[in-house]
């Protein structure tokens, strides 16, 4: 059975700025309803849209990074339907046809399949940058049922990126994988933050062999973008199984009920009366604007900084898991220039550090939760130098520094075991009931010993393992020189 | 009929002390007290007790010999379709009634930068939708001229306020003729400018790609004046010309024997005999003075009439979308959505509206699209390409109007005959370049009106020949007695 | 008054521009916009012998690129509209509207 997928993918440029044709802002979140709003992006009459600067660079970086073709001059379209999230009642976008020039024609990503470890390619269609609408909050019964509609236009004309691929996806693993990828890559351009809250939505064209094609709408997360294709291939394998056809038509993901519906029939759905909008004259893309937008691409590639470090020795999970976290691979890149030993440093990075941070619960993206490359460096010169062994320092060390990141390393340094031999010299000396007990046998005396070392260490900390191993070599040489 | 004096004059006599604004002020409210039940040039009047402190807090200004704006003490009405915070906006229509926005319009600020007292908001044809002023859900203006003719249309309601004394000056717009047909059926004086040249900011949308807001007043360096003070770039109209200000203010008469001027057959063709014989008798007397006269033909110009009109409706129903019954305060009973919108709409809407909206959705819709509104805008390129071209060489003259203005009523009910009227002035607004009418003469009561065509950016050139041609005709400063 | 041969074009555009209409205003529309549209039939037979390509914005210029300008932020229970707790309400699928 083979299922083809093709996905829309809207991603807001939430690092923008401000929204695509006003200075509201472009990130809403935290904001009281409507109260990022003007008279453009309500679209009241009379007020002009003015496109915003920061949003075509933005957005050609994405068009660059997707080897899209880029056209010499864009031009946005007004895309005509009646919503009430919608204050003009057509939206601002761009379409291939009918006068409209999208900032990507035909391109294409290679993303890696983290299932399989391979590299896999999808085609781009196009790239549209368009203007969201504002959202709306529907009482009891939902979309379908709700008596009235509540809407917040904070999020009204906040700039979209609108990806739209060919059909080449083959199951709903790679669909998610895709996606992640490209908002990985989206992230890095600094063109969004993809952990914000309903940052990005995603519909999805799903046919089986055979059959017509239906779009399901309304994804929000990647989780589900495998949940709504799995059910969707199942439902429809049930119709081609009970000797029925699947019908052309739009569903709406339900996450919560995790089920797609069919949305309402609309006679004219596909009628939009595209035209130029007359408010905005045709905005030229220079060489120079795509020869900047290039460099910082260059300097962004996920792919080619995944594979720097594989370059490194570093195995592919561990690269992977560093560049999924930008933070985690900054550092890991000023860590390994600093001379430290690029497996240990990706150890402690791509698994440990993460490991704590996801333990404690902390912001994994969050630049002030790692340490600066210089505390990295030292942790895997300690390692590296024998002065501890990389148990101790993922033991004792990655905790405190996840507590305070900013920690100076040396001030944390376990005491070393010759550091504390004259402290386990005067215990011994004066425990002589516990040397004895343990001596002739008793081995719980041992933990008393080390208690008792530890009790005068202070507040210093230092790792029991080291205690234990230096009492028992003292030990046993007390007991072999009796 | 009686002349005053220009606006331009009455700000020096106000910096001389030869006139005082607040004994102004009364003036023009004794005018539109007179006239203003009949003429119905206002939608909104903002209050006399406001407008007199403005003007005594002018005066006040001018004692102390402080620093006053260009149009300090000017009495201003301006095209309910123009925004401003202070007093209602309502396009006249019954959907936007009564609707305050929370901005002003770019040039509404720059009037008030200049010192300018805003005294209300003139009437039109819904959303500038017509030819007349009587298609406003506040009832038709009349010509002041004649109380049974229509002002013409849209600006009706600026141009009868200014021929009746009830404004010095006034800001209409112009989407396809709108501010220089009513100046032609008024004496007044109205230019369309560049598109680009005046911000679109604030200005309620009709035919966005086509329509400029326009300076109108009782005399050409008037209208000078207030163009020199709306036009220049403004960062809130993408469409707005990387332009400053033009001095046109400044501009002088010009001499009749460097004038080269074009007349092409289609822009006269078929005027009625008074306004055609007006017309040749003023070109015969630039002629005999020494102006160059050229004859031409451009075929493409019978096909500018329905351009303009495909282009105007298809942008009209996209911008007119936005009423739905949320924002504006017309709004349906029903519970659904769908109903609830078809009902604000089908309630707010007048029925010349509904039409356009309605060939607007036609003219974009899939299958017919390529056959009339993409068709338009290639029929468009050819006639900007020509005016252009022919604007370089020399400015074009021709009638305003086919016909004098028609008594209420007589062209409503059959649109194409209410379209018939603009069938000279679509031109400018499809190329995009400068028009200026004025009155040239009488028919009777009734005004006549010439119309100058220059090439984009030379609205100087326009003005230049308007001052020449009131010389020659002694039409300036001309109210209604 | 005749009936009118392309109510079906009328009922069509009326649902796309989203008003409602009476029967007796729907076949007055009928009636001119017929008319109208036979009228502006024109550009298009003009148009087809033309070898040129169609002019949306009338300079052929490009759009200048905005910066930051000023906030202009509105408060929206100013606008003629229903609020609910800072929400603009809408009627959606028909029941009671509670104002706020």
């Amino acid at each position: 059975m083979k299922v083809m997928i093709g996905l829309e993918i809207h991603v807001q440029m939430s690092e923008a700025g401000s929204k695509l044709f006003c200075d509201c802002k472009a990130n809403y979140r935290g904001m009281k309803p409507n109260t990022n709003v003007c008279p453009v992006c309500l679209g009241l009459p009379g007020a002009l849209p003015v496109v915003n600067k920061r949003s075509i660079e933005l957005a050609l970086l994405a068009a660059v990074a997707f080897k899209c073709n880029i056209p010499r001059y864009i031009v946005f379209t007004r895309k005509h339907y009646f919503y009430p999230d919608l204050p003009k009642n057509y939206q601002i976008s761009m379409y291939e046809k009918a006068g409209g020039i999208p900032i990507c024609r035909g391109g294409y990503v290679k993303y890696l399949d983290v299932n399989s470890w391979e590299w896999r390619e999808c085609r781009i269609r196009r790239i549209n940058i368009e203007e969201d609408p504002g959202r709306t909050v529907y009482e009891e019964g939902g979309i379908v049922r709700s008596p009235y509609a509540l809407v917040d236009y904070n999020r009204s004309g906040v700039p979209l990126l609108e990806v739209i691929t060919e059909p080449d996806i083959n199951s709903p693993r790679e669909a998610r994988t895709l996606v992640e990828y490209i908002l990985l890559t989206l992230e890095y351009l600094g063109i969004t933050n993809p952990r914000l809250e309903g940052v990005f939505r995603v519909d999805a064209n799903i046919s089986i062999e055979g059959g017509e094609r239906v779009e399901v709408k309304n994804i929000g997360s990647t989780m589900d973008i495998e949940k709504a294709l799995n059910y969707e291939i199942m439902r429809q394998a049930m119709i081609i199984n009970s000797g029925s056809k699947v019908e052309r038509e739009t569903r709406h993901w339900d996450a919560e009920k995790g089920v797609t519906r069919p949305l309402r029939h609309k006679e004219y759905e596909e009628e939009y009366l595209y035209f130029p909008d007359p408010d905005l004259p045709p905005i030229l893309i220079s060489e120079d604007m795509v020869t900047k937008a290039k460099e910082i691409v260059l300097g962004f590639d996920i792919t080619i900084l995944y594979e720097n470090i594989l370059k490194l020795g570093v195995p592919r999970d561990i690269a992977w898991s560093i560049v999924t976290i930008k933070p985690s691979l900054d550092v890991y890149i000023k860590t390994v220039k600093l001379g430290a030993d690029p497996l240990v440093a990706a150890k402690i990075l791509g698994i440990d550090y993460k490991g704590e941070l996801k333990e404690r619960n902390m912001d994994l993206y969050e630049y002030n939760n790692w340490p600066p490359p210089e505390t990295v460096y030292e942790l895997v010169r300690l390692v590296v130098d024998k002065i501890y062994t990389y148990d101790t320092v993922k033991g004792l060390l990655i905790p405190k520094i996840a507590e305070n990141p900013k920690v100076d390393v040396r001030s944390i340094l376990p005491e070393k075991a010759e550091n504390i031999e004259d402290i386990i010299d005067s215990v011994i000396r004066e425990e002589e009931k516990a040397v004895k007990d343990y001596l002739s046998g008793k081995k719980q005396a041992l933990n008393y010993l080390i208690g008792m070392v530890i009790r005068r260490v202070g507040k210093r900390a230092v790792d029991p393992r080291v205690i234990r191993e230096a009492l028992e070599n003292k030990l046993s040489k007390l007991k072999s020189s009796m | 009929m009686r002349k005053v004096k220009q606006s331009w004059e009455l700000v020096e006599d106000f910096m001389n002390g030869i006139e005082d604004p607040v004994e102004h002020i009364y003036r023009v409210l004794d005018s539109i007290n007179r006239w203003e039940s009949m003429v119905n040039a206002y939608i909104s009047l903002e209050s006399p007790d406001i407008l007199i402190e403005k003007a005594e807090e002018i005066s006040r200004r001018i004692r102390r010999g402080e620093r006053v704006g260009r149009l300090v003490g000017l009495i201003v009405s301006v095209k309910d379709n123009i925004c401003t915070s202070f007093l209602p906006t309502t396009a006249a229509s019954k959907i936007l009634d009564p609707y305050i926005p929370p901005y002003d319009a770019t040039v509404v600020e720059r009037l008030l930068r200049e010192d300018a007292i805003i005294v209300g908001k003139t009437n039109l044809d819904e959303f500038a939708m017509g030819s007349t002023t009587e298609l406003s859900s506040f009832g038709p203006t009349r010509n002041p001229w004649d109380l049974d003719r229509v002002p013409g249309g849209s600006s009706g309601g600026s141009a009868a306020s200014l021929s009746y004394g009830g404004a010095d000056l006034s800001l209409g717009s112009d989407t396809g003729g709108s501010a220089r047909l009513p100046a032609a059926y008024t004496a007044t004086v109205g230019l369309k400018p560049t598109y680009g040249l005046v911000s679109r900011y604030g200005l309620i949308p009709y035919g966005n790609s086509l329509e400029q807001i326009s300076p109108m007043a009782r005399s050409v360096k008037d209208v000078a004046l207030l163009l020199d003070i709306i036009g220049g770039f403004d960062p809130l109209d993408a469409t707005s010309l990387n332009v400053d200000s033009l001095n046109t203010f400044n501009s002088i008469k010009a001499d009749a024997r460097d004038l080269k001027i074009c007349i092409l057959k289609e822009m006269v063709e078929g005027a009625d005999s008074p306004i055609n014989s007006m017309f040749w008798k003023i070109i015969e007397k630039l002629e005999s003075e020494g102006a160059n006269i050229e004859y031409y033909s451009l075929p493409i110009l019978s096909k500018a009439l329905p351009t303009y009109y495909t282009i105007a409706f298809a942008e009209a129903a996209s911008n007119l979308a936005r009423y739905a019954g949320i924002f504006y305060p017309t709004k349906g009973s029903s519970s659904s959505w769908e109903e609830y919108i078809g009902e604000s709409r089908f309630k707010g809407f007048g029925r010349e509206v509904k039409r356009r909206i309605m060939l607007g959705v036609y003219a974009l819709s899939e299958g017919y699209r390529d056959e009339y509104y993409v068709a338009a805008t290639k029929v468009r390129r050819v006639i900007r390409d020509e005016i252009v071209k022919l604007t370089s060489k020399c400015i074009i003259a021709s009638q305003v109007s086919p016909i004098l203005p028609p008594r209420l009523g007589e062209r409503i009910d059959d649109p194409l005959k209410l379209y018939y009227m603009d069938m000279y002035t679509v031109v400018a607004n499809l190329a995009g370049v400068p028009a200026l009418a004025q009155p040239i003469g009488f028919h009777g009561d009734l005004p006549i009106g010439i119309q100058w065509i220059g090439g984009p950016l030379e609205e100087s050139k326009l003005i230049s020949i308007g001052l020449l041609i009131e010389d020659i005709t002694g039409l300036r400063g001309v109210i209604v007695d | 008054m005749s009936e009118c041969r392309h109510l079906d074009l009328i009922d069509k555009l009326a649902d796309l521009a989203k008003i409602t209409l009476s029967d007796e205003e729907k076949l007055n529309l009928c009636r001119d916009i017929v008319r109208i549209a036979e009228y502006l039939r024109a550009v298009g037979e003009a148009a087809r012998d033309l070898n040129v390509d169609p002019l949306y914005y009338v300079w052929d210029k490009w759009g200048f690129l905005r910066d930051y300008n000023r906030d202009r932020f509105i408060i929206i229970s100013n606008l003629p509209t229903k609020v609910k707790d800072g929400y603009v309400i809408v009627p959606w699928r028909g029941g009671k509207i509670e104002e706020g």
